[in-house]
């Protein structure tokens, strides 16, 4: 009991802030509902409240934003990542920047008819979101390019040392050092592995039978926690990592040049999940499309899974840049993810529970908003990993083969 | 106080750091601390617990980013370490974590793919010489053991330089011997330079050739170790003998004042030079200091 | 000479390089070291002792200028012909003159009479032999 309440005011300390963000940004996504009949009434009156009422969400998406990257450099404060003072500037500025356009759109929405169909904006966020992912990345490599402003500079493309024995592709090697998670899963975690996913597929292939009864309440975010709870799996194996740990990785030679790393890295840590998430969108898909229900609930669907990757994605890349002190339990773990995962819950429910057009924008732009939003801590943090000296990415030996 | 410089860079140096500063939230661990080391140099790292030796040992190897400074390690820049370097060092943490998952044997081999001299036929015979199952996760090994398989995986990597962050904490008596004859067989063999970092004061008194003793946030002390009584001793000055409120004594380390009014300080001197004029001012008494006493004067 | 004929006390207020200098010296003087006798290497001896290598070498380089041990090709560190013998008693009560110091000061320091002091001295002296 005591360890769960020591959990929880660790957890608090570094998500509360955005935690509370989010559920403000709700509460003014439902006044700005109720505000919103006053703009199409009231005239210049009402929209100006709307626009008011519009604004704040942003505004805390921002400081969401902010907060979320400002967890990764409290924690990392306590890391032997290097590079913390300089990360929070260069991290909100990209978040700030990237949630340009989300402001355009929502006040672009702002007016557009009601009467335009559901499916749109959920397509944009699925369109949009990839591409700002791209820009972030983009713009890492235009940062390298240009070279560090710091007052070393990673020395770049020394050749492949003769004699150096059997270089491993460094996918694999992190894979390995990261644990035996991605190398072996343990049978439990196969099995707890399928039963989620089985539980996933009933609630994303019943999403439209769900909608129109009560029962649904209960299991669709009890499905979306669960998922959660695979993600979490995973991020309570990384956290695992403590500094000292890292410490004897970070001297391991072979590893490879420091992009290289990086890809690596991303790729060991953000792509297992992928799978399943990949087959539950799928099948979650054909089975609502199959029954006949408006294509919006196929982006709904692909929207949480994708944000759900996305947030495991960003705690992911936290933990593995952040080194706790301590290990947290598999409590604070799942609270850490199940924020974010919230986030998505409301949305639908909104689409499918309320049949009311005038929400709409709010249910389409809210995703949009969190997906960029996501995509630029992403941005931010891949900005930070690549370009600071990280102790784990060096230059040295480009070339890698497997065995 | 008394400090160890080269004004120029040598070449020599195995590691290297200049002016490095620490700050952990509000709390300065270390304040610009300087140091070189040349190769084939046996250095023994004390301090108190908390006095940063794991945070100045992380900073050397670029485990962490100083506030301030830079450090290098055989002349590259230690946040930039190219694997070059890499395969030149053995680390050692103070709790070895790594690899928790792997069994031992596969552990040694994955760890060994990476390192262009690593030694097999040392691993294979510490291992049976210190009697540590092949077959066990590292997890289930108990702390003494998993901090010996960290010593194996550190010296069958042949490095030219060895860091050592408290080798000894979990070692019997027996392995603590072991490990300073490997680490003095190494020196003499092959010139490794050893940097480590222990509270046992009589292991660094026989294999280390220099001593630095980081207290409140700097560099208290920083000599040869055969040179130590020699250039460092005890002052006792009796109450009312001598003023020294006023000022310091030229090479002063540390002072103390006992309950019965006397002082105790610590000098340092050049070699060949003199005691300051207070050594014969009447009732003050000079005596000589072993390692262990110098650290508990200067870090009470 | 087996390496482990000598004694290493860390923990003294003397370095490690004195001691092994003052116990080689004693040894050579006294004669059980005899001339041509060869010392084991720098190396056995630091890894016999888990002392650092470059002590035991400051040891035998002081030991070498002062003419008590030559290095031989091929054969390392052997005591000198005659090193016992160049050794008058004055020379070789030098050697003892740190410790006859020191045994003085804190003779002086608790007040011991000196008729006192030399008698105990003779007193261990005939014990010895």
């Amino acid at each position: 009991m005591q360890r769960l309440g020591q959990d929880l005011s660790a957890l608090f300390g570094s998500m509360g802030r955005p935690a509370v963000a989010i559920l403000a940004a709700y509460a003014c996504a439902a006044l700005a509902y109720r505000a919103y009949p006053l703009a199409a009434e009231d005239g210049h009156a009402g929209a100006a409240i709307a626009t008011l009422v519009i604004c704040l969400p942003i505004f805390f998406l921002t400081y969401w934003l902010g907060a979320g990257t400002l967890a990764f450099s409290v924690d990392a404060k306590s890391s032997c990542l290097p590079g913390v003072p300089r990360l929070r500037r260069h991290a909100r500025l990209l978040g700030s920047v990237l949630l340009l356009p989300a402001l355009a759109l929502s006040v672009a929405a702002l007016f557009t008819s009601p009467e335009t169909p559901d499916w749109r904006p959920t397509v944009l966020a699925l369109v949009l979101t990839p591409p700002l992912g791209l820009l972030a990345l983009s713009r890492r490599r235009r940062f390298n390019r240009q070279g560090s402003r710091f007052p070393f500079r990673v020395p770049q493309g020394a050749a492949s040392r003769p004699g150096s024995r059997q270089a491993q592709r460094p996918a694999r090697l992190i894979r390995a050092c990261l644990g035996g998670m991605f190398v072996e899963p343990s049978p439990r975690q196969m099995i707890i592995g399928v039963v989620l996913l089985g539980l996933f597929l009933v609630a994303a292939a019943g999403l439209p039978w769900l909608g129109a009864g009560e029962a649904p309440w209960a299991l669709i975010p009890l499905t979306l926690v669960a998922a959660g709870l695979v993600s979490t799996g995973f991020l309570t194996q990384i956290s695992r990592l403590t500094r000292t740990q890292w410490a004897e990785l970070a001297l391991l030679p072979g590893l490879g040049a420091a992009a290289v790393q990086y890809r690596a890295l991303c790729r060991a840590v953000l792509v297992p999940p992928l799978l399943w998430l990949g087959i539950v969108l799928l099948l979650g898909s054909a089975g609502i499309l199959y029954t006949g229900e408006s294509f919006s609930n196929v982006g709904v669907l692909a929207i949480s899974i994708c944000i759900m990757w996305l947030t495991y994605t960003i705690f992911a890349l936290q933990k593995l840049a952040t080194f706790p002190p301590k290990r947290q339990s598999l409590i604070s773990e799942f609270l850490l993810l199940y924020i974010g995962v919230y986030a998505v819950y409301p949305i639908y429910a909104a689409h499918a529970f309320m049949q009311i057009f005038h929400l709409f924008w709010w249910a389409s732009v809210i995703p949009i908003l969190l997906s960029v939003g996501i995509a630029g801590a992403i941005g931010s943090s891949v900005l930070r990993l690549a370009r600071e000296p990280h102790p784990f990415l060096t230059s040295g030996s480009g070339a890698a083969s497997d065995p | 106080m008394s400090a160890v410089l080269r004004p120029e860079m040598s070449s020599n140096a195995s590691i290297r750091c200049e002016r490095i500063t620490k700050r952990y939230a509000r709390q300065t661990v270390l304040r610009e601390v300087t140091l070189e080391v040349p190769r084939g140099t046996v250095l023994g790292l004390i301090g108190r617990n908390g006095a940063g030796k794991t945070t100045l040992i992380r900073t050397l190897l670029g485990l962490e980013e100083p506030n301030d400074g830079r450090a290098s390690v055989f002349g590259e820049p230690s946040l930039g370490m190219t694997d070059f370097v890499k395969q030149r060092i053995g680390y050692v943490p103070q709790q070895p974590d790594a690899f928790a998952w792997m069994r031992v044997a596969n552990m040694f081999e994955f760890v060994g793919r990476q390192y262009p001299h690593w030694d097999k036929e040392f691993v294979e015979l510490s291992l049976a010489r210190w009697q540590i199952p092949a077959e066990r996760r590292l997890a289930n090994l108990s702390p003494g053991e998993r901090q010996r398989v960290a010593l194996i995986r550190a010296l069958a990597v042949n490095p030219e330089l060895l860091v050592l962050d408290e080798p000894a904490s979990a070692l019997d008596p027996v392995a603590r011997r072991d490990l300073l004859r490997e680490i003095v067989a190494r020196a003499a063999e092959n010139g490794t330079t050893v940097f480590f970092s222990t509270h046992i004061v009589s292991d660094l008194e026989r294999v280390a050739s220099r001593v630095v003793f980081l207290h409140g946030n700097r560099i208290a002390v920083d000599a040869a170790l055969d040179d130590l009584a020699e250039t460092h001793a005890r002052l006792r000055v009796p109450a009312g003998s001598v003023d020294l409120s006023a000022n310091r004594v030229s090479g002063e380390v540390s002072r103390h004042v006992q309950p019965d009014g006397s002082m105790t300080l610590v000098i340092a001197r050049d070699r060949g030079a003199d005691w300051p004029e207070i050594v014969a001012a009447p009732g003050v008494r000079l005596d000589a200091l072993n390692l262990e006493d110098l650290f508990i004067e200067v870090a009470r | 000479m087996n390496a482990d004929r000598l004694t290493i006390m860390p923990g003294a207020t003397e370095p490690i390089y004195r001691q092994i200098g003052s116990q080689l010296r004693r040894l050579i003087a006294s004669g059980q070291l005899p001339a041509g006798e060869e010392l084991p290497s720098v190396r056995d001896v630091a890894v016999q002792h888990a002392v650092n290598p470059m002590t035991v070498s400051r040891a035998y380089c002081q030991l070498e200028a002062e003419g008590l041990l030559t290095r031989l090709r091929g054969k390392g560190m052997v005591v000198a012909v005659g090193a016992h013998a160049n050794l008058s008693p004055e020379q070789r009560l030098a050697r003892l003159q740190p410790q006859l110091a020191d045994i003085a000061r804190q003779a002086r320091e608790l007040d011991i009479p000196e008729r006192l002091l030399v008698q105990r001295l003779k007193s261990l002296l005939e014990d010895s032999e």
